[in-house]
């Protein structure tokens, strides 16, 4: 399978048996979803076949519907102003001439609720059910559809224990039905309880297949962890003791982060590993002013720090390269107005000098190697690693002394990574500015950071340096198969 | 080169299609090219016009204003009351026109806080602001006519400067000082950064609440203008027909000119000849004497037709 140029997956050959519950683990990145894209038809193989039931198939999502493959994705896929009946039966809905026929529906409804042993009232609205009933609503959708093959990615992010145990017995219920279901979660323990068969997933290959009951979960962990190549980074500088910026139990007003509690020093790289949803950029949101605070305290430059909102932010240094480069990042108009949008008033007096704007960005186009045509082109007309460049260009033009780069890196050719990596290294050694870069990619993080907290459940669970900061330690700690350690 | 001439056409395309307009009514009725009718054109459409300039800030922020037809009849009706109550001079009419713009820039201020800091839709929030000021323009009047007795202040709409009636020269004047308070100010930038991408101008620490409020009160200002030079032109304002559908012409005049309802797109210049083609448009319907009922039908299309073709040009590149 490649993708834009990527090979995401490589040779996998996988039988799933029916009536066979499966787990699919691996870390962020490693192909669990593309291949799940692919069993269920959102995404096409470049190489490969695909046999179901013994005949060759070619999917697409209508066709593996009508097969009775189903995914569950891990965004819900519920309308939720509807009541659970037209949500079961939504695009299928049951009619009566011209008429949707509502009674014939809620009493098919009912019927599967308590097919699976549960208690939900198909009258009500969807919006109105806690995650765990929303899960078991697409579950109900997906059997009133025939379901032969159930795929469920991470269905247990948003629910209890409770919740959990409960998904489990509807699992085992379809099971005993003769559905195969394929459960991907990032939970090892919980994988290792529902799977009878194990897959793992390693940089798009699978690397094991087996009895789930056969490994621990270190030993799964150790399977996910693999050597990859670290030829991009130079020699770490040491970084200058002086500590610049001190959170103290920072707890945010949703509690999606809870006590975080870490320094940054001058010059330093600092990392933040955790995987999705682990409160990393709600950490560096609430930095910036956009998430608000509950409790702790915030110390920059042995003051307190109290940000509201961005603007805060700006004015004590702080600039924030957002993880979704099209919604947050670029602003679809000319190019270099997106430089020089943070620090107009460098190039305004009363009126903008639309020349000393054109004079900074030349700088950057030539310093940065930013490629295009001409700096009024539209930035959406760029690749996304000269978008990215552009960004950068804007936050740097501002002065900031601390940078925090979320994702910097994601969705950028190699060149362009590069040249990213280029600028930070040169940043600190010029204006010894400091950065926190929040990264799903392992060898970037490991290659480029001089100090990085892991986090997981909104709580910062480790700091790693020198030896400590590699691939298994990062790993076992962000899905808790290592607990806290005393940083 | 090739580039240059396309790019060229595409940015005086409208004042183009202006031309070949006034040149195509010129040919059907000669009438229409006599220095009078021309002066009349020009002069009809600045009171739109005006409104136009400031609903294109608006726009361009990603909101909209559909208050601006009811907030003309207020504050022109404001205007009138007030002039009648002092005295007949000449300062009372710059009292006059600072209370007016005074009213505008609160209520310009109150829409854009309900917008912002309330979280109403601007379509919701202007809307009632519609209903609202056309409502107490019509209970003070009792659906009737608010008439001038200040001669000072009516001598103003019908002042000419060098020839030419005051409101058309205030249009041009207006409608350059807001092109470069758009194209060449921090603020002008800023509001089409919010208009583009709201989000990324939150992360670039541009204060969206405030750009957005401003844009309000930079559209009841333009109104407050357009409702003196008209209220002090015709000395009298009437409750229930003033005003009415200048909305439409205002957000038709922009669209008219590149301005995108989706906000992030379009310039003064652009609203200023969308303006002038609509008001050659109405002026050529009335020369050939097209059925008074269907005068809209044909705008209606105009409209389309506008918009189509911008769309048409930007699916090309």
């Amino acid at each position: 399978m490649d993708f834009s140029n990527v090979r995401v997956l490589h040779n996998i050959d996988v039988d799933f048996v029916k009536g066979k519950i499966y787990g699919i683990v691996g870390e962020n990145g490693a192909g669990k979803s593309t291949l799940m894209k692919i069993l269920s038809g959102f995404l096409q193989p470049t190489e490969g076949e695909i046999y179901f039931e013994g005949k060759k198939v070619f999917l697409n999502p209508l066709k593996a519907k009508a097969l009775g493959i189903i995914l569950i994705p891990q965004e819900l896929n519920l309308v939720e102003n509807l009541r659970v009946f037209e949500n079961v039966f939504l695009g299928d809905e049951i009619t009566k001439g011209i008429f949707l026929s509502k009674k014939e529906m809620i009493k098919e409804t009912k019927k599967l609720i308590e097919h699976l042993n549960l208690s939900i009232n198909p009258n009500i609205f969807v919006s109105q059910l806690s995650p765990a009933q929303k899960q078991m609503v697409e579950i109900i959708k997906a059997i009133s559809k025939k379901v032969k093959v159930l795929i469920m990615d991470e269905p247990t992010s948003s629910l209890t224990d409770k919740e959990v145990s409960k998904l489990f017995q509807v699992t085992y219920e379809m099971q005993r039905q003769g559905v195969t279901v394929i459960f991907i979660s990032h939970r090892l323990k919980e994988v290792r309880q529902i799977a009878e068969e194990l897959i793992v997933l390693r940089d798009g290959r699978k690397v094991f297949q087996g009895k789930a009951q056969e490994l621990t979960e270190k030993e799964i962990a150790e399977l996910m962890v693999g050597r990859k190549i670290y030829e991009m980074f130079p020699e770490k500088a040491n970084p200058n003791q002086e500590v610049i910026l001190q959170v103290k139990n920072l707890y945010t007003a949703d509690k999606r982060v809870k006590g975080a509690s870490f320094e940054l020093r001058k010059g330093e790289i600092l990392g933040f590993y955790g995987l999705i949803g682990s409160g990393r950029t709600e950490l560096m949101e609430a930095l910036l002013g956009i998430r608000k605070i509950r409790s702790g305290e915030i110390l920059l430059f042995g003051k307190r720090y109290e940000p509201k909102t961005p603007i805060n932010a700006k004015k004590a240094g702080i600039v924030y390269l957002p993880e979704d480069r099209k919604a947050a990042g670029i602003i679809p108009f000319e190019v270099f107005k997106n430089t020089t949008l943070m620090s107009l008033e460098k190039h305004s007096n009363f009126l903008l000098n639309i020349k000393s704007e054109l004079d900074t960005f030349r700088r950057y186009e030539r310093d940065f190697e930013i490629k295009l045509r001409t700096p009024w082109q539209l930035i959406n007309t760029l690749s996304g690693g000269n978008q990215q460049k552009v960004i950068i260009s804007k936050l740097v033009e501002t002065g900031a002394k601390i940078f925090i780069f979320d994702e910097p890196t994601r969705g950028v050719d190699v060149g362009a990574k590069q040249k990213i990596y280029e600028i930070i290294y040169q940043l600190i050694k010029k204006y010894n500015s400091s950065f926190i870069v929040i990264s799903s990619d392992l060898p970037e993080i490991i290659g480029l950071c001089n100090r990085v907290y892991v986090m997981r459940n909104g709580e910062i669970v480790a700091e790693l340096k020198d030896k400590d900061l590699n691939e298994k330690e990062l790993i076992y700690y962000a899905i808790g198969v290592k607990e806290v350690n005393a940083y | 080169m090739l580039i240059n001439v396309k790019t060229f056409i595409s940015k005086y395309m409208i004042v183009l299609v202006l031309i070949g307009l006034v040149t195509l009514s010129g040919i059907i009725s000669p009438a229409f090219l006599k220095p009078r009718n021309i002066l009349n054109i020009f002069w009809q459409t600045s009171y739109m016009g005006i409104i136009a300039i400031g609903i294109t800030f608006v726009m361009i922020a990603g909101g909209i204003d559909l208050s601006v037809g009811s907030q003309l009849a207020l504050l022109g009706a404001f205007a009138v009351v007030i002039s009648n109550k002092l005295s007949d001079q000449l300062h009372s009419t710059f009292v006059v026109i600072s209370l007016t713009y005074i009213i505008a820039a609160l209520l310009g201020l109150s829409m854009g806080f309900l917008i912002t800091k309330g979280r109403i839709p601007a379509f919701i929030a202007t809307l009632g602001g519609m209903a609202i000021y056309r409502s107490l323009v019509l209970h003070f009047a009792n659906g009737g006519v608010y008439v001038s007795f200040s001669r000072s202040f009516s001598g103003l709409g019908m002042k000419f400067i060098v020839g030419l009636p005051l409101p058309m020269l205030i249009f041009v004047i207006y409608a350059i000082i807001m092109h470069v308070m758009l194209e060449k100010t921090k603020f002008g930038r800023y509001v089409f950064a919010v208009g583009a991408n709201e989000l990324a101008a939150i992360y670039s620490a541009v204060n969206i609440n405030f750009v957005r409020i401003t844009t309000y009160v930079i559209s009841s200002i333009s109104v407050a203008t357009s409702a003196v030079l008209l209220s002090s032109m015709m000395g009298s304002v009437s409750s229930s027909s003033t005003g009415v559908g200048f909305e439409l012409d205002a957000i038709a005049a922009a669209v008219i000119g590149g301005t995108s309802l989706s906000g992030g797109k379009g310039s003064i210049f652009g609203t200023f000849f969308g303006a002038l083609i609509l008001g050659v448009i109405n002026n050529m319907l009335v020369m050939l004497n097209v059925a008074v009922y269907l005068q809209s039908l044909v705008k209606g299309l105009i409209i389309i037709i506008a918009v189509l073709l911008q769309n048409i040009n930007v699916s090309k590149s």
